[in-house]
């Protein structure tokens, strides 16, 4: 117990240490050194981060889709998927013959349908036992080739390989007569056997 | 226009909030970076850990930057923030501190009262300090805490309430009994000079 007649003095003394026990400066400079740290801080933590974070939320729900859409579709025509596989009716066959002649195991209206489309784009991936025997693998003509085909029909074939070597193209009669006289005659030169020069 | 609201929406709007936050911060730090010293040296009693756990405070503000818009008082807000970073830089340090900040190799404490007194007088003032130090550092924790708040003077009781995250009035009957124990033990210790 504190002594009454003491009380105020020590309570004076109190409250002068206590007010004291916190007055501290600090060194100079703290607030530019927190405020340079903070911006390193916030430097490293880029937007970029929440980019990502958005970035792989927007991928995982774009796979989850996909999964779902393909468990869908395989789940619906998968029992009828197992009848339908490729056998090749004839060593000739060609792509075009496939897609006028399914095969006849392929029933269904749905999977004929898929199989018209499927046909051409899975000709070139086949595995070498299921491709069609004419390499390569036969392809409806392009709209160029079938202008190119056209003019051929329509066009002399000296005229085509005119065009087709500018370089060599048929020479007068004259010019070959020319020829023939600057080049050596070679028939007089004995040919040696086993002479590879 | 759709592509200037999509631009807005995106880029600008964000970026101004980010400014936003940066401005607030850059306040934050302005008008409290003293008070959250002052926090943290009562709790850690030294310059360097103090100032240590000043930035942690602040980058915890940083990192919870997202609770600014809607904080009813930013100031007690940052002093929570930085009375829990003390007590966690605390916790993490040795149990042993030294009580003497020149012999911990930090800067003198700069009491206000020690700036224009003599030097015998600062002397004394500093071996009272310490004593005091002692005294509080002797107190059990639930009257220490508050008590350390106090002493900070930009803080009422209300806001150490708030920090605390307890009722007003248990702060205010903590407090009365925290200075009831430290003024009979100055009592025994005054009275201990004496007979010396």
């Amino acid at each position: 117990m504190t002594d009454p007649n003491k009380e105020p003095q020590i309570d004076d003394m109190l409250e002068s240490l206590l007010a004291n026990y916190t007055s501290v400066v600090p060194r100079p400079g703290l607030e530019t050194r927190i405020l340079a740290s903070l911006q390193e801080t916030a430097a490293r933590r880029s937007p970029w981060s929440w980019n990502f974070r958005g970035l792989w939320a927007g991928a995982s729900a774009a796979a989850a889709v996909a999964v779902l859409l393909f468990f869908a579709t395989h789940r619906h025509a998968g029992p009828q998927q197992k009848k339908s596989v490729y056998k090749p009716t004839a060593p000739a066959t060609s792509v075009a013959n496939m897609q006028e002649h399914p095969p006849a195991v392929i029933s269904h209206p749905r999977l004929h349908l898929r199989w018209q489309v499927r046909s051409l784009a899975t000709a070139a991936n086949l595995p070498p036992s299921h491709r069609p025997g004419v390499f390569p693998t036969p392809v409806p003509l392009s709209e160029q080739e079938k202008l190119m085909l056209r003019y051929l029909s329509g066009t002399a074939r000296e005229e085509v390989i005119a065009q087709s070597h500018p370089e060599n193209a048929p020479q007068t009669s004259t010019e070959t007569q020319d020829q023939t006289e600057v080049l050596p005659d070679l028939a007089h030169i004995p040919q040696i056997p086993g002479n590879t020069r | 226009m759709a592509g200037q609201a999509i631009l807005g929406e995106n880029v600008l709007k964000p970026a101004m909030a980010r400014q936003a936050v940066a401005n607030t911060l850059e306040a934050l730090v302005a008008d409290y970076a003293q008070m959250v010293f002052r926090i943290a040296y009562s709790i850690l009693r030294n310059h360097h850990d103090a100032e240590d756990a000043t930035q942690e405070c602040f980058l915890r503000a940083l990192k919870h930057q997202d609770q600014l818009p809607q904080l009813r008082s930013a100031k007690t807000w940052i002093a929570r923030l930085a009375w829990t970073a003390a007590l966690d830089k605390r916790r993490s340090l040795r149990p042993m501190v030294s009580l003497d900040d020149e012999q911990s190799g930090g800067l003198a404490i700069h009491s206000i009262a020690d700036r224009a007194a003599a030097p015998e007088q600062q002397v004394a003032g500093r071996e009272m300090q310490q004593m005091l130090e002692r005294l509080i550092a002797g107190l059990p924790e639930d009257l220490r805490r508050p008590l350390e708040l106090s002493t900070v003077q930009d803080l009422n009781s209300t806001e150490i309430a708030e920090i605390m995250e307890i009722p007003e009035g248990s702060v205010r009957t903590r407090l009365f009994r925290a200075r009831k124990q430290l003024k009979d033990k100055l009592a025994v210790l005054l009275k201990g000079k004496q007979h010396d």
